[in-house]
């Protein structure tokens, strides 16, 4: 979603402020530090694949996570886009989130980051075969839905859900 | 460390706020805007190679420094984990900081990070074989102490020592 407008309101200006603050610092306080090369899964081609070892800075200490690979949840309905964001917490669990999907791939808004996570990337899909993309059930390169699946990776300071929200 | 929190006294706010807001200009405005190319040198195994020309936004200055290898000063005791953090100054020059060892991974307290200068990446150091790991001797990839070296880069904008203490 667009960012929310700052308040200009003086009455608890200083409140808002330092509120608004703590936000910026959360984003700059977690942060994946190198990419974690996203793909498809080789286990299980339902699922997205870390293929590298990633590192990110999680409030002071430094978090590593091994090769993985998450499973989604969610449907995309064919001809519409989506994302599925995928997540890690201080304690190595990745979490996969879908958006809500959209007409075009500009429409989709992005999920809420969960709280002390940091963002990996995500994977768009965007199903132009037939049939709907069913998370945990079709191939990410399934012949038949064809999800037209892209990976992105975002080894920065990154978080929607604080920055728009400030 | 953790980052401390944002102060909720109203005391002195307005020159907190600008304090803080201070802060956040210089992580955007001291960055490194390419990677490095961080990896075990090429002369000296024991130092860490620059292997990319390496560029740096400072304070509106664009510095460059060519690849070059760096000294690392300091012990890392067998099976403690530590960091080595390389930042450069709008001078081009490198300097190599280690942080304090921990048992773990997680545990390790990154060093301050110089005023004025960006984070090029850093090195983490896990030695798992015999004896401990001795910055400018053991070399890093040493087939007795097996430090267990793992370059990490840093073209982003990042200072953790700015971040937590807002």
């Amino acid at each position: 979603m667009a960012k929310a407008t700052m308040s200009t309101s003086p009455v608890m200006s200083d409140a808002t402020l330092r509120a608004s603050l703590g936000k910026i610092q959360d984003t700059l306080c977690y942060q994946l530090l190198n990419t974690g090369a996203l793909a498809i899964g080789s286990g299980s081609k339902k699922k997205v694949k870390l293929v590298n070892t990633i590192y990110a800075l999680m409030n002071g200490a430094l978090i590593k996570t091994t090769t993985a690979e998450v499973a989604l949840s969610g449907t995309v309905v064919n001809a519409t886009y989506n994302v599925f964001v995928i997540t890690m917490t201080a304690a190595g669990t990745l979490t996969a989130t879908m958006g809500t999907a959209g007409a075009t791939l500009a429409a989709v808004v992005f999920p809420a980051i969960p709280a002390s996570s940091v963002v990996l990337g995500w994977v768009e899909i965007h199903p132009s075969g037939t049939g709907n993309f069913v998370g945990a059930t079709t191939d990410l390169d399934d012949g038949t839905v064809v999800p037209n699946a892209v990976y992105y990776n975002s080894p920065f300071p990154l978080n929607w859900t604080k920055m728009e929200n400030l | 460390m953790a980052k401390a929190a944002i102060s909720t006294s109203p005391i002195n706010s307005d020159k907190y706020l600008r304090d803080i807001l201070g802060d956040l200009q210089d992580i955007f405005c001291y960055t490194c805007l390419n990677s490095a190319g961080l990896a075990i040198g090429t002369s000296s195994k024991a130092d860490v190679l620059i292997a990319n020309t390496t560029y740096g936004m400072f304070n509106g200055v664009l510095k460059g420094h060519t690849t070059d290898e760096n000294v690392l000063a300091g012990t890392v005791t067998a099976d403690k984990f530590n960091v080595f953090v390389l930042t450069m100054s709008v001078a081009g020059t490198i300097t190599v900081t280690m942080g304090t060892e921990a048992a773990t991974l997680a545990a390790v307290v990154l060093p301050a990070i110089p005023a004025s200068e960006a984070v090029i990446g850093f090195v983490i150091v896990n030695p798992t074989g015999t004896g401990d790991f001795v910055g400018g001797t053991t070399e890093l990839d040493d087939a007795t102490v097996v430090p267990n070296a793992v370059y990490v880069n840093t073209p982003f904008p990042i200072n953790w020592t700015l971040a937590e203490n807002l």
